[in-house]
Protein backbone atom coordinates (compact mmCIF):
# COMPACT_ATOMS: atom_id res chain seq x y z
CA UNK A 1 0.00 0.00 0.00
CA UNK A 2 1.28 3.34 -0.82
CA UNK A 3 1.35 5.84 1.57
CA UNK A 4 3.61 8.85 2.78
CA UNK A 5 6.15 8.64 5.16
CA UNK A 6 4.71 9.78 8.88
CA UNK A 7 5.29 13.87 9.28
CA UNK A 8 6.26 14.51 5.68
CA UNK A 9 3.04 16.66 3.95
CA UNK A 10 1.82 14.55 0.82
CA UNK A 11 3.23 15.59 -2.26
CA UNK A 12 1.94 12.16 -4.07
CA UNK A 13 3.52 9.49 -5.98
CA UNK A 14 4.34 11.88 -9.29
CA UNK A 15 3.73 8.80 -11.50
CA UNK A 16 0.26 7.66 -9.69
CA UNK A 17 -0.13 11.56 -9.79
CA UNK A 18 0.12 11.41 -13.51
CA UNK A 19 -2.46 8.03 -14.15
CA UNK A 20 -4.42 10.05 -11.75
CA UNK A 21 -4.70 13.60 -13.57
CA UNK A 22 -4.93 11.69 -17.13
CA UNK A 23 -7.80 9.40 -16.00
CA UNK A 24 -9.24 12.48 -14.57
CA UNK A 25 -9.70 13.59 -18.24
CA UNK A 26 -10.88 10.38 -19.09
CA UNK A 27 -7.91 8.79 -20.42
CA UNK A 28 -8.82 4.89 -20.10
CA UNK A 29 -5.69 3.36 -20.34
CA UNK A 30 -4.18 5.45 -17.94
CA UNK A 31 -7.23 4.23 -15.20
CA UNK A 32 -6.74 0.73 -16.50
CA UNK A 33 -3.43 1.14 -15.02
CA UNK A 34 -4.92 2.20 -11.83
CA UNK A 35 -7.00 -0.25 -11.35
CA UNK A 36 -4.61 -2.56 -11.94
CA UNK A 37 -2.63 -1.50 -8.81
CA UNK A 38 -5.79 -1.27 -6.41
CA UNK A 39 -8.31 -3.93 -7.72
CA UNK A 40 -6.55 -6.09 -5.33
CA UNK A 41 -7.15 -4.16 -2.05
CA UNK A 42 -10.41 -3.33 -2.55
CA UNK A 43 -11.82 -6.55 -3.91
CA UNK A 44 -10.25 -7.94 -0.90
CA UNK A 45 -12.22 -5.84 1.56
CA UNK A 46 -15.05 -6.21 -0.20
CA UNK A 47 -14.49 -9.79 0.22
CA UNK A 48 -13.77 -9.95 3.67
CA UNK A 49 -16.82 -7.99 4.15
CA UNK A 50 -19.36 -9.69 2.59
CA UNK A 51 -18.16 -13.55 2.63
CA UNK A 52 -19.34 -14.29 -1.16
CA UNK A 53 -16.70 -13.60 -3.97
CA UNK A 54 -19.55 -12.67 -6.91
CA UNK A 55 -20.64 -10.03 -4.82
CA UNK A 56 -17.13 -8.66 -3.95
CA UNK A 57 -16.36 -8.30 -7.49
CA UNK A 58 -19.58 -6.60 -8.05
CA UNK A 59 -19.22 -4.34 -5.42
CA UNK A 60 -15.14 -3.53 -6.80
CA UNK A 61 -16.58 -2.98 -10.32
CA UNK A 62 -19.03 -0.40 -8.22
CA UNK A 63 -15.97 1.75 -6.71
CA UNK A 64 -13.67 2.05 -9.43
CA UNK A 65 -16.79 3.03 -11.78
CA UNK A 66 -17.69 5.63 -8.69
CA UNK A 67 -13.83 6.46 -8.56
CA UNK A 68 -13.56 6.75 -12.56
CA UNK A 69 -16.34 9.49 -12.06
CA UNK A 70 -15.47 11.73 -9.39
CA UNK A 71 -11.65 12.06 -10.19
CA UNK A 72 -12.20 15.41 -11.50
CA UNK A 73 -13.32 16.22 -7.60
CA UNK A 74 -10.35 14.45 -6.53
CA UNK A 75 -7.79 17.09 -4.68
CA UNK A 76 -4.25 15.56 -4.64
CA UNK A 77 -3.59 17.42 -1.04
CA UNK A 78 -4.44 13.83 0.17
CA UNK A 79 -3.34 10.40 -0.11
CA UNK A 80 -5.15 8.88 -3.33
CA UNK A 81 -5.25 5.72 -1.25
CA UNK A 82 -7.48 7.54 1.91
CA UNK A 83 -9.78 8.09 -1.25
CA UNK A 84 -10.40 5.31 -2.15
CA UNK A 85 -10.69 3.84 0.99
CA UNK A 86 -13.28 5.59 2.10
CA UNK A 87 -15.34 5.18 -1.32
CA UNK A 88 -14.90 1.98 -0.93
CA UNK A 89 -16.26 1.42 2.79
CA UNK A 90 -19.01 3.33 1.59
CA UNK A 91 -19.97 1.31 -1.24
CA UNK A 92 -18.61 -2.09 1.11
CA UNK A 93 -21.21 -1.19 4.10
CA UNK A 94 -23.87 -0.33 1.36
CA UNK A 95 -23.83 -3.67 0.17
CA UNK A 96 -23.38 -5.43 3.38
CA UNK A 97 -26.40 -3.67 4.45
CA UNK A 98 -28.24 -4.24 1.39
CA UNK A 99 -27.21 -8.37 1.97
CA UNK A 100 -28.83 -8.35 5.80
CA UNK A 101 -32.18 -6.93 4.45
CA UNK A 102 -32.42 -9.59 1.67
CA UNK A 103 -30.68 -12.49 4.15
CA UNK A 104 -34.38 -13.17 5.13
CA UNK A 105 -34.95 -14.88 1.94
CA UNK A 106 -31.66 -16.17 0.89
CA UNK A 107 -30.47 -17.76 3.75
CA UNK A 108 -31.76 -21.20 3.06
CA UNK A 109 -29.41 -21.09 -0.01
CA UNK A 110 -26.47 -19.57 1.29
CA UNK A 111 -23.54 -21.86 1.07
CA UNK A 112 -20.74 -22.34 3.50
CA UNK A 113 -18.11 -21.79 1.56
CA UNK A 114 -15.80 -24.87 0.35
CA UNK A 115 -14.16 -26.37 3.59
CA UNK A 116 -10.04 -27.31 2.96
CA UNK A 117 -9.72 -28.26 6.31
CA UNK A 118 -10.74 -28.94 10.26
CA UNK A 119 -13.79 -30.69 11.59
CA UNK A 120 -16.83 -29.82 9.44
CA UNK A 121 -18.76 -28.69 12.10
CA UNK A 122 -16.25 -26.67 13.79
CA UNK A 123 -16.15 -25.25 10.12
CA UNK A 124 -19.97 -24.53 9.82
CA UNK A 125 -19.79 -22.76 13.48
CA UNK A 126 -17.43 -20.96 12.10
CA UNK A 127 -18.63 -19.44 8.92
CA UNK A 128 -22.06 -19.08 11.14
CA UNK A 129 -19.94 -16.75 13.46
CA UNK A 130 -18.65 -15.03 10.62
CA UNK A 131 -22.00 -14.26 9.00
CA UNK A 132 -22.89 -13.26 12.67
CA UNK A 133 -20.52 -10.98 12.84
CA UNK A 134 -20.59 -9.07 9.42
CA UNK A 135 -24.36 -8.70 10.04
CA UNK A 136 -24.27 -6.97 13.29
CA UNK A 137 -21.39 -5.05 11.93
CA UNK A 138 -24.09 -4.08 9.39
CA UNK A 139 -26.65 -2.89 11.94
CA UNK A 140 -24.25 -0.37 14.26
CA UNK A 141 -25.25 3.23 13.80
CA UNK A 142 -23.41 4.73 10.70
CA UNK A 143 -20.04 6.55 12.47
CA UNK A 144 -19.52 3.45 14.33
CA UNK A 145 -19.87 1.14 11.24
CA UNK A 146 -17.89 3.12 9.45
CA UNK A 147 -14.92 2.92 11.78
CA UNK A 148 -15.06 -0.42 12.18
CA UNK A 149 -15.36 -1.19 8.64
CA UNK A 150 -11.89 0.43 8.11
CA UNK A 151 -10.26 -1.42 11.30
CA UNK A 152 -11.95 -5.02 10.12
CA UNK A 153 -12.30 -5.11 6.78
CA UNK A 154 -9.89 -2.87 5.31
CA UNK A 155 -7.31 -4.13 8.24
CA UNK A 156 -6.25 -0.33 8.64
CA UNK A 157 -4.82 0.84 11.69
CA UNK A 158 -5.62 3.46 14.18
CA UNK A 159 -3.63 5.97 12.27
CA UNK A 160 -4.90 5.21 9.08
CA UNK A 161 -8.43 5.22 10.31
CA UNK A 162 -7.57 8.54 11.53
CA UNK A 163 -6.09 9.76 8.13
CA UNK A 164 -8.90 8.24 5.94
CA UNK A 165 -12.14 9.82 7.75
CA UNK A 166 -10.25 12.85 8.83
CA UNK A 167 -11.04 12.57 12.65
CA UNK A 168 -8.54 12.91 15.55
CA UNK A 169 -7.07 9.28 16.49
CA UNK A 170 -8.87 9.59 20.13
CA UNK A 171 -12.30 9.87 18.33
CA UNK A 172 -11.02 6.70 16.27
CA UNK A 173 -10.36 4.89 19.47
CA UNK A 174 -13.45 5.90 21.54
CA UNK A 175 -15.61 5.43 18.41
CA UNK A 176 -14.31 1.28 18.28
CA UNK A 177 -14.75 0.96 21.88
CA UNK A 178 -18.23 2.07 21.37
CA UNK A 179 -18.71 0.20 18.48
CA UNK A 180 -17.25 -3.16 19.50
CA UNK A 181 -19.00 -2.68 23.09
CA UNK A 182 -22.74 -2.60 21.34
CA UNK A 183 -21.40 -4.92 18.64
CA UNK A 184 -20.54 -7.47 21.27
CA UNK A 185 -24.21 -6.97 23.04
CA UNK A 186 -25.87 -7.84 19.17
CA UNK A 187 -24.10 -10.58 19.10
CA UNK A 188 -25.09 -11.75 22.38
CA UNK A 189 -28.95 -10.83 21.88
CA UNK A 190 -28.28 -13.19 18.51
CA UNK A 191 -26.98 -16.22 20.84
CA UNK A 192 -23.41 -15.45 19.24
CA UNK A 193 -21.46 -14.52 21.95
CA UNK A 194 -17.58 -14.91 21.43
CA UNK A 195 -16.71 -14.68 25.12
CA UNK A 196 -14.12 -16.72 26.83
CA UNK A 197 -16.06 -19.80 28.02
CA UNK A 198 -15.71 -21.08 24.68
CA UNK A 199 -16.04 -24.83 25.78
CA UNK A 200 -19.96 -24.17 26.22
CA UNK A 201 -19.94 -22.03 22.92
CA UNK A 202 -20.34 -24.11 19.61
CA UNK A 203 -20.46 -21.31 17.61
CA UNK A 204 -16.63 -19.59 18.76
CA UNK A 205 -15.30 -23.03 18.68
CA UNK A 206 -13.86 -22.55 15.57
CA UNK A 207 -12.14 -19.43 15.92
CA UNK A 208 -9.78 -20.70 19.01
CA UNK A 209 -7.16 -22.29 17.80
CA UNK B 1 -7.09 4.53 36.90
CA UNK B 2 -11.16 4.40 37.98
CA UNK B 3 -13.23 1.50 36.06
CA UNK B 4 -14.88 4.00 33.97
CA UNK B 5 -11.55 4.80 32.76
CA UNK B 6 -10.07 1.82 32.02
CA UNK B 7 -13.28 0.50 30.07
CA UNK B 8 -12.40 3.06 27.66
CA UNK B 9 -9.38 1.82 26.79
CA UNK B 10 -9.85 -1.74 26.50
CA UNK B 11 -9.89 -1.61 22.51
CA UNK B 12 -7.04 0.08 22.28
CA UNK B 13 -5.31 -2.26 24.73
CA UNK B 14 -6.89 -5.54 22.92
CA UNK B 15 -5.61 -3.80 19.43
CA UNK B 16 -1.80 -3.39 21.13
CA UNK B 17 -2.58 0.19 20.03
CA UNK B 18 -1.39 2.17 23.80
CA UNK B 19 1.79 3.57 24.43
CA UNK B 20 3.68 1.26 27.11
CA UNK B 21 2.85 4.01 29.93
CA UNK B 22 -0.97 4.21 29.26
CA UNK B 23 -1.10 0.39 29.23
CA UNK B 24 0.04 0.02 31.82
CA UNK B 25 -2.09 1.67 33.81
CA UNK B 26 -5.19 0.31 31.97
CA UNK B 27 -3.69 -3.23 32.94
CA UNK B 28 -2.90 -2.06 36.50
CA UNK B 29 -6.98 -1.68 36.55
CA UNK B 30 -7.74 -4.96 34.33
CA UNK B 31 -6.08 -7.43 36.62
CA UNK B 32 -7.72 -6.22 39.69
CA UNK B 33 -11.51 -5.92 38.19
CA UNK B 34 -13.35 -9.20 36.91
CA UNK B 35 -15.55 -7.62 34.55
CA UNK B 36 -13.00 -5.69 32.96
CA UNK B 37 -10.34 -9.16 32.44
CA UNK B 38 -14.01 -10.07 31.24
CA UNK B 39 -14.41 -7.77 28.18
CA UNK B 40 -10.94 -8.11 27.72
CA UNK B 41 -10.91 -11.06 26.54
CA UNK B 42 -13.97 -11.57 24.96
CA UNK B 43 -12.81 -8.20 23.01
CA UNK B 44 -9.66 -10.73 21.67
CA UNK B 45 -11.88 -13.17 21.30
CA UNK B 46 -13.81 -10.70 19.06
CA UNK B 47 -10.32 -9.92 17.26
CA UNK B 48 -9.77 -13.71 16.59
CA UNK B 49 -13.03 -14.02 14.59
CA UNK B 50 -12.03 -10.36 12.21
CA UNK B 51 -8.62 -12.67 11.72
CA UNK B 52 -10.63 -15.25 10.44
CA UNK B 53 -11.68 -14.01 7.47
CA UNK B 54 -10.29 -15.61 5.05
CA UNK B 55 -8.47 -13.58 1.85
CA UNK B 56 -10.20 -13.26 -1.60
CA UNK B 57 -9.47 -15.48 -4.27
CA UNK B 58 -7.44 -14.06 -6.89
CA UNK B 59 -9.25 -12.55 -9.86
CA UNK B 60 -8.04 -12.47 -13.55
CA UNK B 61 -7.34 -9.36 -14.19
CA UNK B 62 -7.66 -8.88 -18.15
CA UNK B 63 -11.41 -10.08 -17.60
CA UNK B 64 -11.77 -7.63 -14.52
CA UNK B 65 -10.36 -5.26 -16.68
CA UNK B 66 -13.08 -6.21 -19.69
CA UNK B 67 -16.18 -6.11 -17.63
CA UNK B 68 -15.21 -2.76 -15.99
CA UNK B 69 -13.96 -0.60 -18.72
CA UNK B 70 -17.69 -1.70 -20.81
CA UNK B 71 -19.28 0.20 -18.05
CA UNK B 72 -17.06 3.19 -18.29
CA UNK B 73 -18.65 6.36 -19.72
CA UNK B 74 -16.90 6.84 -23.13
CA UNK B 75 -15.05 10.19 -23.13
CA UNK B 76 -13.40 8.84 -26.24
CA UNK B 77 -16.37 8.88 -28.09
CA UNK B 78 -16.66 12.47 -27.76
CA UNK B 79 -13.06 13.55 -28.20
CA UNK B 80 -11.62 11.32 -30.53
CA UNK B 81 -13.72 11.58 -33.31
CA UNK B 82 -13.68 14.70 -32.96
CA UNK B 83 -10.06 15.00 -33.14
CA UNK B 84 -9.74 12.73 -35.97
CA UNK B 85 -12.59 14.21 -38.18
CA UNK B 86 -11.14 15.79 -41.50
CA UNK B 87 -10.59 19.18 -40.89
CA UNK B 88 -12.79 20.85 -42.86
CA UNK B 89 -15.64 18.89 -40.98
CA UNK B 90 -13.57 19.79 -37.77
CA UNK B 91 -13.47 23.27 -38.75
CA UNK B 92 -17.23 23.49 -39.32
CA UNK B 93 -18.37 21.88 -36.33
CA UNK B 94 -15.75 24.31 -34.39
CA UNK B 95 -17.53 27.33 -36.30
CA UNK B 96 -21.06 25.71 -35.57
CA UNK B 97 -19.90 25.64 -31.65
CA UNK B 98 -18.33 28.65 -31.54
CA UNK B 99 -21.15 30.49 -32.62
CA UNK B 100 -23.42 28.57 -30.71
CA UNK B 101 -21.21 29.62 -27.70
CA UNK B 102 -21.70 33.49 -29.21
CA UNK B 103 -25.50 33.46 -29.64
CA UNK B 104 -26.38 31.15 -26.86
CA UNK B 105 -23.95 32.85 -24.39
CA UNK B 106 -26.33 33.33 -21.62
CA UNK B 107 -27.86 29.68 -21.89
CA UNK B 108 -24.45 28.37 -22.28
CA UNK B 109 -23.26 30.47 -19.10
CA UNK B 110 -26.23 28.91 -17.26
CA UNK B 111 -25.73 25.08 -18.11
CA UNK B 112 -21.96 24.91 -17.67
CA UNK B 113 -20.59 23.27 -15.52
CA UNK B 114 -18.78 25.01 -12.34
CA UNK B 115 -15.34 23.69 -11.82
CA UNK B 116 -16.80 21.98 -8.39
CA UNK B 117 -18.61 20.09 -11.28
CA UNK B 118 -17.14 16.48 -12.60
CA UNK B 119 -17.91 17.73 -15.81
CA UNK B 120 -15.64 20.96 -15.60
CA UNK B 121 -12.58 19.46 -17.31
CA UNK B 122 -14.86 18.28 -20.12
CA UNK B 123 -15.79 21.72 -20.41
CA UNK B 124 -12.40 23.71 -20.42
CA UNK B 125 -11.14 20.71 -23.16
CA UNK B 126 -14.28 21.84 -24.99
CA UNK B 127 -12.99 25.54 -24.67
CA UNK B 128 -9.04 24.40 -25.84
CA UNK B 129 -10.82 22.80 -28.71
CA UNK B 130 -12.83 26.21 -29.71
CA UNK B 131 -9.74 28.39 -29.02
CA UNK B 132 -7.45 25.88 -31.28
CA UNK B 133 -9.92 26.40 -34.37
CA UNK B 134 -11.01 29.86 -33.69
CA UNK B 135 -10.69 31.03 -37.07
CA UNK B 136 -9.03 34.44 -36.98
CA UNK B 137 -7.07 36.38 -34.16
CA UNK B 138 -10.34 38.38 -33.36
CA UNK B 139 -12.68 35.74 -33.07
CA UNK B 140 -9.93 33.86 -30.86
CA UNK B 141 -10.07 37.19 -28.82
CA UNK B 142 -13.66 37.57 -28.57
CA UNK B 143 -13.91 33.60 -27.87
CA UNK B 144 -10.97 34.91 -25.15
CA UNK B 145 -13.10 37.67 -23.78
CA UNK B 146 -16.45 35.54 -23.31
CA UNK B 147 -14.44 32.92 -21.41
CA UNK B 148 -13.01 35.27 -19.35
CA UNK B 149 -16.41 36.71 -18.32
CA UNK B 150 -17.20 32.88 -17.61
CA UNK B 151 -14.37 32.64 -15.55
CA UNK B 152 -15.80 35.28 -13.27
CA UNK B 153 -19.08 33.84 -13.27
CA UNK B 154 -17.47 30.86 -11.79
CA UNK B 155 -15.10 32.48 -9.20
CA UNK B 156 -18.00 34.25 -8.29
CA UNK B 157 -20.17 30.92 -7.67
CA UNK B 158 -17.32 29.53 -5.89
CA UNK B 159 -16.22 32.44 -3.75
CA UNK B 160 -20.30 32.06 -2.68
CA UNK B 161 -19.36 28.31 -1.29
CA UNK B 162 -16.29 29.59 0.02
CA UNK B 163 -14.25 27.29 -1.89
CA UNK B 164 -11.18 29.72 -2.14
CA UNK B 165 -8.77 27.77 -3.74
CA UNK B 166 -11.13 26.47 -6.65
CA UNK B 167 -12.38 30.47 -6.88
CA UNK B 168 -8.92 31.70 -6.87
CA UNK B 169 -7.73 29.37 -10.16
CA UNK B 170 -10.78 30.86 -12.15
CA UNK B 171 -9.45 34.44 -11.07
CA UNK B 172 -5.88 33.15 -12.26
CA UNK B 173 -7.21 32.17 -15.63
CA UNK B 174 -9.63 34.96 -15.70
CA UNK B 175 -5.91 37.13 -15.92
CA UNK B 176 -4.59 34.86 -18.54
CA UNK B 177 -7.19 35.67 -20.62
CA UNK B 178 -7.32 39.36 -20.23
CA UNK B 179 -3.52 39.73 -20.70
CA UNK B 180 -4.07 37.77 -23.95
CA UNK B 181 -6.84 39.59 -24.82
CA UNK B 182 -5.22 43.25 -23.70
CA UNK B 183 -4.96 44.12 -27.26
CA UNK B 184 -8.72 43.96 -27.85
CA UNK B 185 -9.78 45.57 -24.92
CA UNK B 186 -7.63 48.47 -25.42
CA UNK B 187 -8.97 49.46 -28.97
CA UNK B 188 -11.02 52.73 -28.83
CA UNK B 189 -15.01 51.33 -28.56
CA UNK B 190 -13.89 48.44 -25.66
CA UNK B 191 -14.37 50.86 -22.59
CA UNK B 192 -18.10 48.85 -22.25
CA UNK B 193 -16.77 45.61 -22.19
CA UNK B 194 -13.95 46.41 -20.07
CA UNK B 195 -17.15 48.13 -17.56
CA UNK B 196 -18.96 45.06 -17.83
CA UNK B 197 -15.72 42.86 -16.81
CA UNK B 198 -15.28 45.57 -13.90
CA UNK B 199 -18.09 44.78 -12.76
CA UNK B 200 -18.65 41.46 -12.78
CA UNK B 201 -14.96 41.74 -10.82
CA UNK B 202 -16.36 43.95 -8.39
CA UNK B 203 -19.67 41.58 -7.88
CA UNK B 204 -16.85 38.69 -7.35
CA UNK B 205 -15.05 41.07 -4.86
CA UNK B 206 -17.99 41.57 -2.83
CA UNK B 207 -19.27 37.68 -2.68
CA UNK B 208 -15.75 37.29 -1.15
CA UNK B 209 -15.89 40.01 1.22
CA UNK B 210 -18.98 37.83 2.32
CA UNK B 211 -17.89 34.63 2.30
CA UNK B 212 -14.83 34.51 4.36
CA UNK B 213 -13.05 37.29 2.47
CA UNK B 214 -10.08 34.46 0.91
CA UNK B 215 -6.46 36.32 0.44
CA UNK B 216 -5.41 34.49 -2.54
CA UNK B 217 -8.90 35.35 -3.93
CA UNK B 218 -8.46 39.03 -3.71
CA UNK B 219 -4.82 39.13 -4.79
CA UNK B 220 -6.45 37.74 -8.02
CA UNK B 221 -9.11 40.04 -7.71
CA UNK B 222 -6.71 42.92 -7.05
CA UNK B 223 -4.67 41.98 -10.41
CA UNK B 224 -7.40 42.07 -12.40
CA UNK B 225 -8.22 45.18 -11.57
CA UNK B 226 -5.25 46.97 -12.26
CA UNK B 227 -5.11 45.55 -15.33
CA UNK B 228 -8.89 46.58 -16.21
CA UNK B 229 -8.28 49.55 -15.06
CA UNK B 230 -5.35 50.09 -17.68
CA UNK B 231 -7.29 48.73 -20.46
CA UNK B 232 -10.11 51.26 -19.88
CA UNK B 233 -7.55 53.87 -19.75
CA UNK B 234 -6.72 53.41 -23.14
CA UNK B 235 -9.99 52.12 -24.19
CA UNK B 236 -11.96 55.35 -23.09
CA UNK B 237 -12.25 58.65 -25.23
CA UNK B 238 -14.29 56.53 -27.84
CA UNK B 239 -18.10 55.72 -27.31
CA UNK B 240 -18.96 55.50 -30.55
CA UNK B 241 -19.75 51.45 -30.41
CA UNK B 242 -23.05 50.86 -28.26
CA UNK B 243 -22.68 47.62 -27.84
CA UNK B 244 -25.22 45.78 -25.32
CA UNK B 245 -23.17 42.79 -23.81
CA UNK B 246 -19.71 41.30 -24.37
CA UNK B 247 -21.05 38.47 -26.10
CA UNK B 248 -23.28 40.85 -28.62
CA UNK B 249 -20.61 43.46 -28.88
CA UNK B 250 -17.63 41.30 -30.17
CA UNK B 251 -19.91 38.61 -31.89
CA UNK B 252 -22.10 40.64 -34.26
CA UNK B 253 -19.10 43.23 -35.54
CA UNK B 254 -17.21 41.39 -37.14
CA UNK B 255 -15.12 41.73 -40.03
CA UNK B 256 -15.99 45.31 -39.75
CA UNK B 257 -14.92 48.56 -37.79
CA UNK B 258 -12.83 46.36 -34.39
CA UNK B 259 -10.96 44.26 -36.03
CA UNK B 260 -7.51 44.75 -34.24
CA UNK B 261 -4.87 46.31 -35.68
CA UNK B 262 -2.49 44.20 -38.32
CA UNK B 263 0.89 46.27 -38.83
CA UNK B 264 -1.04 50.07 -38.42
CA UNK B 265 2.62 50.91 -36.74
CA UNK B 266 5.79 49.17 -35.77
CA UNK B 267 5.05 49.67 -31.76
CA UNK B 268 1.64 47.91 -31.96
CA UNK B 269 3.05 45.18 -33.77
CA UNK B 270 5.70 44.32 -31.26
CA UNK B 271 3.34 44.87 -28.27
CA UNK B 272 0.81 42.33 -30.31
CA UNK B 273 3.91 40.04 -30.74
CA UNK B 274 4.73 39.95 -27.31
CA UNK B 275 1.24 39.64 -25.99
CA UNK B 276 1.32 36.48 -28.59
CA UNK B 277 4.26 34.83 -26.78
CA UNK B 278 2.37 35.72 -23.44
CA UNK B 279 -0.66 34.37 -24.73
CA UNK B 280 1.45 31.27 -25.35
CA UNK B 281 2.80 30.53 -21.91
CA UNK B 282 -0.25 31.40 -20.53
CA UNK B 283 -2.08 28.66 -22.65
CA UNK B 284 0.03 26.17 -21.09
CA UNK B 285 -0.29 27.41 -17.37
CA UNK B 286 -3.62 27.06 -18.63
CA UNK B 287 -3.90 23.42 -20.02
CA UNK B 288 -1.43 22.44 -17.27
CA UNK B 289 -4.01 23.95 -14.73
CA UNK B 290 -6.25 21.46 -16.26
CA UNK B 291 -4.43 18.94 -15.60
CA UNK B 292 -4.40 19.15 -12.50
Amino acid sequence: MIRPEPGVPYEGDPEELRLISKSAAGDQDAFRQLVQQYHRLVISVAYKALGDMAMAEDVSQEVFLKIFRSLPGYRPEKPFVHWLHRITANAVTDALRRKVKMVVSLDSMEQPPPASEGDPQDVAARHALQKAVRDAIATLPEHYRDTLTLQVFHELSYDEIAKTLEIPMGTVMSRLNSAKRLLRDRLAAVGERPVADAGTNTASKGTVS
Amino acid sequence: MSHTQAREWLTPLADGGLSMDMRGQVEGHVTACTECSQELAELRRLNLVFASFPPAQPVAFASYWQRLRANLPAPRAARRPFFALPRRAALAFAMAALAALMIGGTAFASESALPDNPLYPVKRAGEQVLLTFALDQKSRIDLQITLASERLREAQAMAAERKGQLAAASLRDFNALLRLSASTLRQPGSDRTVKQLQSQLAAVRQVNSENGDNEDVNAQLTEGQNALDEDGEHATGNTESDSTSIVVDQGTVSGTDSLPANGSSASRDSQANETDSRANDRSEAISRHQDN
